[in-house]
């Protein structure tokens, strides 16, 4: 990870039956890549990445892994107002969880 | 907005009274409530507002509920003390009640205490501050308190508590690996592992100075970012990924306290905006030792 052209390392989760997972972004804080990273060769592949000509706000507790490591949930502000997104273990969206009209305002957990 | 601001003081006050004990109010009995309340309210206040630190003493801090869903763990502190113990709440019964004291812990750790430490104690002991923090192992029997810069662990059915002796310097962020059978910490900005049955400590990296550290995250990070720590253990607790820093570039701000002229002042590598960040990067390491870079 070039630390010029990522210089964020916005945080971690290293969770059961997942790989070791990262969120950095650029300088700016306007876009950010949420990266899986291959714990025995370094190598990392991009899960999703998300921009906003203003900036990127961070998410308590997001990424969060489920238990078996088949997906993931993520909090993400791309449709203007927080939402819960259900994400394959390669990033895909499986479906939006909550609705605009939801009013999230934290991820506290998933059992 | 000078009255929004008056309702949020006397709101605070309300909030306030349970607190701690409500000094008799001062002005005489003669003088018209309606001008005299205000000052009243205003004097009451304000020392409560100090002497509970903001408002802060005496909530439940750092809540934990044990894997087995038995009890819930916390600290607080009285309303007036800045104090902090270790409580438990039963589920079933629901009652609270102090599990651990640092008065207790380290009173405990004194029988086994050679003469250095005792006299290292006795010199730390005013900035000893309770118990500010605990974890729990993933297993919720054990315990981990770091105190007056030190490392405890403390079984959590009979309260026996083991000191992690370690090697010198202050261990900061103290995690359990996900097995129990380690605790990482970093001392003077490197990543190091103690076995918890041997209680032997294995420093996993090194070059850490004082603009090098690995496993601690940068300030950008602890302040704009709400992120505390700087490394990750593998759920397996066989590795750990932690963040390297290198601050040699960022601008040095050299801060003096007015109140103490006579002292020299303190250097810190701030990261003013727009200037020059720390360099940031992520390795992975063996328990054994061996690294990766990436």
């Amino acid at each position: 990870m070039g630390s010029a052209k990522v210089p964020y390392l916005a945080k971690a989760v290293w969770r059961p039956n997942a790989p070791l997972t990262i969120l950095v972004q650029n300088r700016r804080q306007t876009e950010q890549a949420l990266l899986a990273v291959d714990d025995r060769t370094g190598v990392t592949r991009v899960l999703l990445s998300e921009r906003d000509a203003a900036w990127l706000n961070l998410a308590e507790n997001s990424p969060r892994w489920l238990a078996d490591g088949q997906a993931f949930v993520w909090m993400t502000e791309s449709r203007g107002t927080w939402q819960l997104e259900l994400r394959s273990k390669h990033g895909g969206l499986i479906r939006v969880l909550t609705p605009p009209s939801f009013r999230l305002f934290e991820l506290i957990d998933v059992d | 907005m000078m009255r929004a601001a008056t309702v949020a003081v006397i709101a605070s006050v309300a909030l306030a009274r349970p607190v701690g004990a409500v000094s008799p109010p001062r002005a005489p009995a003669s003088t018209p409530a309606a001008t005299a309340a205000p000052a009243a309210v205003a004097d009451r206040f304000l020392e409560q507002y100090a002497a509970t630190n903001r408002l802060s003493l005496g909530q439940p801090r750092g809540i934990q509920v044990t894997p087995g869903g038995d009890a819930v763990l916390f600290v607080r502190s009285g309303p007036r003390s800045f104090v902090h113990d270790l409580w438990t709440y039963d589920v079933a019964t629901g009652r609270e009640r102090v599990l651990l004291t640092a008065e207790a812990i380290l009173r405990g750790a004194e029988e086994t205490l050679t003469v250095e430490e005792r006299a290292r104690r006795e010199r730390t002991r005013s900035a000893s501050r309770g118990i500010a923090e605990f974890r729990l192992s993933e297993d919720g029997r054990r315990i981990l308190v770091p105190l007056t810069g030190r490392l405890f662990v403390i079984e959590r059915e009979t309260g026996k508590s083991v000191e992690l002796e370690g090697e010198r310097g202050a261990p900061i962020d103290p995690q359990w690996s996900p097995d129990g059978r380690h605790v990482a910490v970093v001392r003077d900005g490197d990543l190091r592992v103690i076995d918890v049955a041997s209680r032997a400590e294995r420093r996993l990296t090194t070059g850490g100075c004082d603009t090098v550290s690995h496993g601690l995250a940068e300030f950008v990070a602890q302040e704009e970012m709400g992120r505390q720590t700087g490394y990750w253990w593998s759920p397996d607790g066989a590795r750990i990924a932690y963040e390297t820093v290198n601050t040699g570039g960022v601008e040095e701000l050299h801060i003096q306290d007015p109140a103490h002229p006579e002292r020299a002042p303190s250097s810190f590598r701030y990261p003013r905006a727009g200037g020059r960040n720390a360099e940031v990067g992520l390795e992975i390491v063996d328990v054994t030792g061996d690294r990766r870079r990436r």
